[in-house]
């Protein structure tokens, strides 16, 4: 050993006699504690010697010290098996400082957290609870006491999956159901752009039975569900799930898978029949070609009384239902029927009875291929009479124009702009009959205008297709998901653009 | 009525004359009120006088809250962006304070908005970008290191 550093205690001694002694106990009955903390610290603060600042130079005496004491236990009998000891111990004991000198930095770590983010626990919750799910997780891989927060139930009360869609399964959405408890409100799963293709999801028809774990406990609480391009999702797995949700007031689905065979108004009234409190519906089906009847429809409206807004898009319903949807739902404010080819707008006719008094707000039909001009024309004039006096957003575009009596079709249809405009200010009347395709760059920002004062704007454009686009259609499905479950009336118009010639566009509001 | 005006005193001595009605904004000043311990000046001790001046000229921007959501859709947008600069300019540290304080003088419309701007520092970001914009430290062990990133597997892939 080299000679004991004067700036130090001479402690060297003691450690010296236990290494050159490996068969004397391993504590010495009067060894206490503060001896080995002196021993210890005196051997930490080894690297403050100025001999010892190149680790090459420490390691070097490690290597000596460890040579030296090897040979001297030859001799001895139980030499290998000391010797072996001997080096497994000083294994341990690295093992050891470098298991607590981690510790030590981990602590100064946590520490030094804390200042970085002086946020209470419940403060930092709250933040968190404004992340989306996928966020939320990134944020919990940080350091140790933003894991804890991000555990907490209020963060997973809204879950929202859709920013991650490719890479969830089944697990996660079960993992994050039950981390919600009973504060979860909302959740939504699925990849909201049409343009993902349903088969890369790695959701299964059953990822949502973990809602209905525990008779429904987690179920219960939920009030929303948003569900996007879910592979396989039909009724038959849907049913279960719903009928624990018994608290459901806002619902919807893109992409629902209906079977040639099946009513989907029968589908519709089987999936609400435990949701009474449901306000907000917005289903869209994909493969419907069953035959459509009202048959379930009284036992729809009778389970849903409370429904608010709906919109029910591929389900191919015909003028006679919708008379009744509007009739059958008292509170009914919201209503888009887009890409309904089955609707010619006479169900206006029936509507008069209860016109004056109706609570209806908006009503949305896009793209539906049949109706009538005459029967738009109806339900306007109906409106400067004073009836349906809380309406506010009329939506009609057609890229294929509307049907004029005499069978074929118009573009340019005559409604009496003037007069709503001076009679009914506060109305949205949208007419788009104009194909998205053939958009120019002299597109107006009517979007932005509507959302802007949709109390005041009147718009209507007008223009004949230019006959290169024929039969692209607007993406209608995805343009109108979006206006229907927003209960005010910002039209999610898809285009503007100024008209030519017969040109009616006004804007109210541009001063 | 409400042209009374409510002196504020912050920790450090700075005062602040406010209407009452911006002063009604901060929960805390209406329970002293009720209770009438609230005499001519209130000393708010855990709030320095830089933001709590911030925080008033919040208050000030949004004392008339419009309710009704078609009233004036102008003026909501021209609120918003009024707010956005307010934080723009706002570095990570004073932030915090505003949320502390608003979250001590119970003033929810900031404290949510505040909150909210944080949230979204943190929205879309890998841990190693939220680690480095906080300037917060990785003490997880080992183990606990591997165990969420087997959890959180299905974050990473983008």
């Amino acid at each position: 050993m080299d000679a004991p550093n004067p700036k130090r205690p001479c402690l060297v001694p003691l450690g010296t006699s236990s290494i050159e002694n490996p068969c004397s106990l391993p504590i010495a009955p009067d060894f206490n504690q503060s001896n080995i903390d002196l021993t210890i610290s005196s051997f930490l603060s080894l690297s403050d010697l100025p001999l010892f600042s190149l680790p090459l130079s420490i390691g070097c005496s490690f290597d000596r010290v460890l040579d030296n004491v090897i040979p001297s236990i030859a001799g001895t009998s139980r030499d290998e098996f000391d010797q072996d000891r001997f080096l497994d111990r000083t294994l341990q004991l690295s093992s050891l400082l470098y298991k607590s000198t981690k510790r030590c930095i981990r602590k100064r770590a946590t520490l030094q957290n804390s200042t970085s983010w002086p946020l209470l626990p419940e403060l930092t919750i709250k933040v968190f609870s404004m992340l989306d799910t996928k966020s939320l997780m990134q944020a919990s891989a940080c350091c140790t006491m933003f894991n804890k927060c991000a555990m907490d139930r209020v963060c997973y009360s809204h879950i929202d999956l859709t920013t991650a869609a490719e890479d969830v399964d089944n697990g996660v959405v079960c993992v994050m159901i039950h981390r919600a408890g009973k504060e979860l409100r909302s959740l939504k799963l699925g990849s909201i752009s049409s343009s993902a293709e349903p088969t890369t999801s790695l959701l299964t028809r059953s990822c949502l039975t973990p809602l209905t774990f525990n008779h429904g406990f987690t179920g219960g609480h939920l009030r929303s569900l948003h569900l996007y391009h879910l592979r396989m999702i039909d009724c038959e797995s849907l049913s279960p799930v719903l009928s624990a949700c018994l608290n459901l007031t806002d619902l919807k689905i893109v992409g629902l898978i209906s079977g040639s065979r099946d009513n989907p108004l029968e589908q519709l009234g089987l999936l609400t029949r435990n949701c009474r409190l449901i306000e907000h519906l917005f289903i869209e089906i994909y493969g419907a070609a069953g035959l459509i009847t009202d048959s379930s429809l009284l036992e729809f409206a009778a389970n849903c009384p409370n429904l608010i807004s709906i919109s029910l898009l591929g389900f191919l319903l015909n003028d006679a239902i919708l008379q009744k949807i509007i009739k059958g739902f008292r509170r009914l404010k919201h209503i888009n029927l887009s890409s309904s080819p089955e609707i010619s707008g006479c169900f206006f006719r029936g509507l008069e009875l209860c016109g004056k008094d109706s609570p209806l707000e908006t009503l949305i039909l896009r793209d539906c291929y049949i109706l009538k001009e005459s029967e738009v024309l109806l339900f306007l004039n109906s409106l400067l009479a004073g009836d349906f006096k809380y309406i506010r957003l009329i939506d009609v575009s057609n890229v294929d124009g509307l049907v004029r009596d005499g069978g074929n079709r118009t573009f340019e249809p005559r409604f009496p702009i003037e007069e709503l405009k001076k009679q009914r200010s506060n109305v949205t009347f949208v007419a788009i009959f104009e194909s998205q395709s053939s958009l120019s760059s002299s597109r107006f920002p009517l979007e932005e205008l509507n959302k802007e004062r949709p109390g005041l704007t009147f718009v209507a454009e007008f223009r004949s297709p230019s006959p290169s686009e024929s039969d692209v259609r607007s993406p209608s499905p995805s343009s109108s998901s979006d206006s229907s479950s927003s209960s005010d009336s910002s039209s999610s118009s898809s285009s503007g653009e100024s008209s030519d010639e017969s040109g009616t566009e006004e804007e109210e509001d541009e001063d | 009525m409400s042209s009374n005006k409510i002196l504020l005193t912050s920790s450090d001595g700075e005062s602040f004359e406010i209407d009452e009605a911006v002063a009604r904004k901060f929960l805390i000043i209406v329970h002293m009120m009720e209770d009438n311990c609230a005499g001519e000046a209130i000393p708010l001790e855990n709030v320095t006088g830089d933001i709590l001046s911030k925080i008033i000229e919040y208050a000030k921007m949004h004392v008339n809250e419009p309710s009704e959501e078609d009233e004036d859709e102008e003026a909501k947008k021209n609120l918003d962006s009024w707010d956005a600069k307010f934080m723009e300019k706002l570095d990570l540290e004073t932030i915090f304070k505003i949320i502390l304080a608003a979250n001590y003088l119970n003033f929810e419309g900031l404290l949510g908005f505040a909150s909210q701007t944080v949230a979204d520092y943190i929205k879309d970001k890998t841990p190693e970008e939220v680690r480095e914009i906080f300037n917060i430290e990785n003490d997880f062990t080992p183990e606990e290191e591997e165990e969420i990133r087997k959890e959180n597997a299905w974050t990473f892939n983008e």
